[in-house]
């Protein structure tokens, strides 16, 4: 982990799952930023671009694939990581994510929290 | 009986033993001649007889004739002396057709000079003051064209110098006559030939049978200057020869006359495949008829020349020429005649092959038209050559406005965007420039909201050369669909099914981080922990109901096997053509990919990398990981009794199974549930068969699957029942 502390912002609607990652997250000196729909997230992003965005795809007011499609079509977002944590597992699902611009996916059935928080920080390491 | 013999004589030229006498010159002879092929004609067939014996009548070193001798019952044996006799005979008889050869050319000699006598005309001569006659014949070849004659008004000797002056003459003279005469014959042989080249004309150009018979008719009375003519054909339903057409005859006879093979001189043509006449059928007692025709043929001509309307060694039908008088016919006309029936064979044989090829071009044209699948027929330079209605329908365009059109062009037309052009583009390039290969595959029309499973065949001439292929089209957008929505809804319930469970699995995760937790829950959170989520067995219990194509969605092998195994390469008929990506169209691979070729390093744990497929999701479980090669998936559907095999799977499994996995799943089936005997009876009995306490002395109380599925530690050994069956044992 570097010397800068790197800002998460977390898309996520799901209770539980929202404070599970938030909390390891933070454990490992990410700073977190949680939204709780699709369009807050949107918003979070546009305020205080983040140095990567989780983002949960089935979420209220906005879907997680149109969030990441206004976030690649805003030079300002476009070039913040996003990583999609869903427990869709689909192969569509992947590609429609990959070819709108995701930088990984990530099925959170599959995934435990240490593995999040190693590959967060690889992501963010590597943007560094 | 001699009458009767002389009323047949006997076509030597059409005889067995024609050959036979003129190469060898030496006598034939058969004592059996009814059955003997050498004396198949119609002579032996009217007159039976036993023995036969025919000598060859020698004449100036060639064979005039033939003179037979016959045997009625007696098979007949010669002795040497009997044939010497024969033979003296038959010397003595071409003695007399040699002198009656000698006397018919003394005669036609008389008769030249008698003309040439007449020619000089004495009488005449004196009455004009002529006194002195010259006359010289025109003679050529031997054949006397005429006379040149010079007369003059004084009496006067003519010298021999004269008379060779005027032979000089007279031959310059037949020698001209002589190519007049050529030129008329070439004249009328070249008019012969137009009017023949005409009807070949016709013929070219006609496929109508009766247009072409009618010119055949027409040219018959033009060419050989008759005055009627007809064809016959046979005519199954009325039982016999009929006229198929015909010109200047009685149309009773046109209408109702219907010749027995053999009967007439149209009948016998068709049944003795040669030509036959009669100069005039009122003296010609070899004509037979039926009495009830007899009004007929009191209307018809008297003159007959008919010939057989034959192709290939098959009788069509018969042409005839008629004269309303008697005529001797000639070899001339029966060659001419024989010419135009050579015509009408080929026209008639043409329309025949073309009735039947329209008759199968029909039939194919209504399957083509009526079969459920679109099919186009596609050249090799990549144009519609043939497309039916249902093809039409599924591309919305009208199936005769296909044809012609180049088939990237058709399929551009239903383009939704560049991209899905030019990846539709580049398949169908590579269809074309490997047509020779089958192949198959979706294709999306998006204008039409519509998916195409199509398949392509190369097609092939007789020879096996390639000549284009055979695109067909079948709608599967209503399948595509249901699978699509079937898809879905798994992905949907699987995803709620996972979100809870992840909730819960991160909040232990969390739970076994702090410091401050008792033993005794830690326990507790690392057992639950190590229990793996329900989805897998969800995703198991679901592949054993859903269609095949949802299971594929689902990274389940429709055939209950790994992925690696393309269930296509077991078809063997789809060799892989090209790639192309989802949308659009899409190209298969027929030929499966080597096992293990898709296995790639195993992806980041619990994560999924871009470009990675199904196969290598990682299962992402604690303690499966290592010797699993294909993943969870595989996983999900190992056999029971096959777990031994995959310990890192099953660690610590606690539950011995006794009953065989088929009558397992068949009680599962019948809707029994795993129970559990008590060792004995105890307070909880009502309660615990549900349920077996795993995690030693402290004791956790988990459903029994989950129990079989993960336990390390179980604390009681008891059987466990499916029905009435022992599914396994808890060892304790």
């Amino acid at each position: 982990m570097g010397d800068a502390v790197r800002r998460v912002l977390l898309a996520e609607d799901d209770r539980f799952l929202r404070k599970a990652a938030e909390t390891a997250l933070k454990r490992h000196g990410f700073t977190v930023v949680a939204a709780v729909d699709g369009e807050e997230a949107l918003r979070l992003a546009r305020a205080a671009p983040p140095d990567l965005v989780l983002l949960d795809l089935i979420m209220p007011r906005m879907q997680g694939f149109e969030v990441l499609r206004a976030l690649k079509a805003d030079p300002a977002t476009a070039p913040i990581p996003v990583v999609i944590l869903s427990n869709l597992g689909q192969d569509g699902d992947m590609k429609q994510a990959m070819d709108a611009g995701a930088a990984g996916y990530f099925v959170k059935a599959n995934l435990s929290l240490q593995d999040l928080v190693k590959r967060v920080g690889e992501l963010v390491a590597e943007r560094a | 009986m001699m009458e009767a013999f002389l009323s047949h004589p006997i076509p030597l030229g059409e005889q067995g033993f024609r050959q036979e006498i003129w190469e060898t010159r030496q006598p034939v002879f058969s004592d059996d001649v009814y059955s003997d092929p050498r004396f198949n004609f119609e002579l032996f067939r009217t007159f039976r007889h036993q023995s036969g014996l025919v000598l060859p009548l020698l004449l100036d070193d060639s064979v005039a004739g033939a003179f037979y001798f016959a045997w009625w019952k007696a098979k007949k044996v010669f002795t040497r002396r009997e044939l010497e006799l024969a033979e003296n005979v038959a010397a003595q008889v071409t003695m007399v057709l040699r002198h009656a050869r000698l006397f018919e050319r003394a005669d036609r000699e008389w008769r030249q000079l008698q003309v040439l006598f007449d020619a000089l005309d004495r009488e005449g001569a004196r009455e004009h003051g002529f006194h002195a006659c010259l006359g010289v014949p025109l003679q050529i070849q031997g054949q006397i064209l005429g006379c040149l004659n010079v007369y003059a008004k004084v009496r006067r000797k003519f010298s021999p110098e004269d008379i060779s002056l005027l032979s000089v003459l007279g031959d310059q003279a037949a020698l001209a006559i002589h190519k007049a005469q050529l030129y008329e014959e070439t004249r009328a042989q070249k008019e012969e030939a137009t009017k023949l080249y005409g009807i070949t004309a016709h013929l070219a150009t006609t496929l109508d049978v009766d247009s072409v018979l009618d010119q055949v008719v027409a040219k018959t009375i033009d060419l050989l200057g008759c005055d009627a003519s007809a064809v016959y054909v046979h005519d199954e339903a009325r039982g016999g020869l009929v006229v198929r057409r015909g010109r200047h005859l009685d149309p009773a006879i046109v209408r109702d006359l219907v010749l027995k093979p053999g009967e007439g001189v149209a009948g016998r043509a068709y049944q003795e495949r040669r030509p036959v006449s009669t100069a005039d059928r009122l003296a010609d007692p070899a004509l037979r008829y039926q009495t009830d025709h007899d009004r007929l043929i009191q209307s018809a001509p008297r003159a007959y020349l008919a010939v057989p309307v034959s192709v290939r060694d098959e009788v069509l039908g018969v042409l005839v020429c008629y004269y309303f008088a008697a005529h001797q016919f000639s070899a001339k006309e029966a060659q001419l005649l024989s010419s135009l029936a050579a015509h009408a064979a080929i026209a008639m044989d043409n329309a025949r092959h073309h009735q039947a090829v329209m008759l199968q071009q029909n039939r194919l044209s209504q399957i083509f038209d009526a079969t459920s699948d679109g099919m186009l027929l596609v050249s090799p330079a990549g144009r519609v050559e043939t497309a039916n209605r249902r093809a039409g329908d599924l591309l919305a365009i009208k199936a005769s406005d296909l044809v012609g059109n180049e088939l990237t062009e058709v399929l551009a037309w239903h383009r939704a965007e560049g991209a899905d052009y030019r990846r539709m583009f580049s398949a169908l390039r590579s269809l074309v420039q490997h047509q020779e290969d089958a192949a198959e595959g979706d294709l999306e029309l998006r204008s039409l909201k519509r998916i195409l499973h199509w398949v392509s065949q190369p097609t092939r001439d007789r020879a096996g050369e390639h000549c284009g292929y055979t695109l067909t089209f079948h709608d599967v957008t209503h399948e595509r669909e249901v699978s699509q929505m079937k898809s879905d809804f798994v992905s949907f319930v699987t995803h709620q099914l996972r979100t809870p469970l992840a909730g819960i699995k991160w909040m232990l995760e969390l739970a076994a981080q702090e410091p401050e937790v008792p033993a005794d829950a830690a326990s507790y959170i690392g057992d639950a922990r190590e229990a793996d989520p329900a989805p897998d067995h969800a995703r198991e219990r679901a592949a054993r109901h859903l269609p095949a194509g949802a299971r594929q969605a689902h990274g389940v092998d429709p055939a209950g096997g790994s992925r690696d195994h393309d269930p296509r390469g077991a078809r063997g008929d789809r060799r892989p053509r090209a790639g192309a990506p989802a949308s659009g169209l899409r190209l298969h691979r027929g030929s499966p990919a080597p096992r293990g070729a898709r296995r790639r390093a195993a992806a980041p744990p619990g994560g999924h990398e871009p470009g990675l497929e199904r196969d290598q999701v990682h299962p992402g479980r604690r303690g499966h990981r290592g010797p699993v090669r294909a993943g969870r998936r595989h996983a999900a559907l190992v056999h029971p009794r096959q777990r031994h095999r995959h310990p890192a799977l099953f660690p610590g499994a606690a539950v011995r199974e006794v009953l065989p996995g088929r009558e397992r799943e068949h009680a599962r089936d019948r809707g029994h549930r795993p129970r559990v005997l008590p060792r004995a009876p105890d307070h909880g009995a009502a309660r615990r068969p549900r349920l077996v306490r795993v995690g030693g002395g402290r004791g956790l109380d988990l459903p029994l699957h989950a129990a079989a599925r993960g336990a390390r530690r179980v604390t009681s050994g008891r059987r466990v029942l499916l029905g009435d069956r022992v599914a396994g044992i808890l060892e304790g």
